[in-house]
């Protein structure tokens, strides 16, 4: 197993998380800065659970869409690194 | 450039105001034309059938045969017709049986009509469709049951050929005496395997065994290679 797919992206804590109809929007306990993630990034960031690899994101995308595992994990790792870039995860290294 | 051409629509429901209600919507729409209206399962198939339909609509919850039980029959016996479950909001597992039995889509009761037909024209195109809301919910349920495969597969891999065969059987449905009669090995000689297999697996039960080897494909396997 590659260092890559045993990083597991978790959830920052602090973020209170609100349902709208096109998708979630995040907002930060005290600063209030709220994030806007559509259905599929939502759907991603409730993925990352500290157990949960990109690499099993990734199989389970493809298995439910059908597309090519290459399309898939450049999506996948796409949203994670606005994830990242935004300080809505964290990771857990292996 | 690609012609469009009109979808031809089957409506299963096993109320007759929803039926009626979905055709009105959808003939209002330029692309979509319903040719067959069905209240039970069967039905379903059967129309789907004599209307050569590209599209059956069909309900989760229809009478006789539910709409899993369509979804695999029409993906099996309809040639080019695509199947659209529309069922409960909720349970990411019905979603997941609706698209492994078969079906192209799953939309949710919950929905607005104008989700509906566009879901209709994505099935129509080739995609897969299901609630936008329950994305996280269907991949968090099917990562664990990948997860739950590959425990089962590591779990069986610490067994022997012998003892393969032995649960194969067991999954089956089979008693010790007649895997004994199977595998041309004395009843003891069976039960010795099958306590074995227990031990390795750490289940208490033939039935606990069974689940797993089913949970790992082996019970498949064994279909496939009886078939």
């Amino acid at each position: 197993m590659t260092e890559a797919e045993c990083r597991r992206p978790v959830r920052r804590a602090g973020l209170r998380q609100h349902r709208v109809t096109s998708g979630v929007t995040l907002v930060e306990v005290g600063t209030h800065r709220a994030h806007r993630l559509n259905h599929t990034a939502a759907a991603i960031w409730d993925l990352c659970d500290g157990s949960t690899s990109a690499q099993e994101m990734v199989e389970a995308v493809c298995d439910l869409s059908g597309m090519p595992p290459d399309v898939i994990e450049e999506d996948v790792a796409g949203i994670l690194s606005q994830l990242d870039r935004e300080k809505l995860i964290v990771w857990n290294e292996g | 450039m690609g012609v469009e051409t009109t979808a031809r629509v089957i409506v299963a429901d096993g109320q007759s105001l929803v039926r009626q209600a979905l055709r009105i919507a959808l003939e209002a729409q330029p692309d979509l034309d319903v040719v067959g209206e069905a209240h039970s399962g069967c039905q379903a198939v059967a129309e789907a059938s004599r209307a050569a339909a590209d599209i059956a609509l069909v309900s989760m919850e229809l009478p006789r045969c539910d709409g899993i039980e369509v979804a695999l029959r029409i993906s099996q016996e309809v040639e080019h017709c695509q199947v659209l479950v529309i069922g409960q909001n909720g349970d990411p597992h019905h979603v997941l049986e609706a698209l492994e039995a078969g079906a192209s889509g799953y939309v949710s009761r919950d929905q607005p009509i104008s989700e509906l037909i566009e879901a209709l024209r994505a099935v129509r195109r080739g995609e897969t469709v299901l609630p936008q809301t329950m994305l996280g919910s269907v991949l968090r349920t099917l990562i664990s049951r990948r997860r739950e495969e590959r425990e089962a597969a590591a779990l069986l891999s610490t067994l022997s050929k012998r003892e393969r065969e032995v649960l194969t059987l067991l999954g089956g449905g089979l008693g010790h005496n007649e895997i004994a009669r199977e595998l041309y090995i004395s009843p003891e000689t069976a039960r010795t395997h099958i306590k074995g297999i227990l031990l390795k697996l750490g289940v208490h039960s033939r039935l606990e065994a069974a689940a797993l080897a089913r949970k790992s494909g082996l019970a498949h396997e064994a279909e496939g290679a009886n078939a």
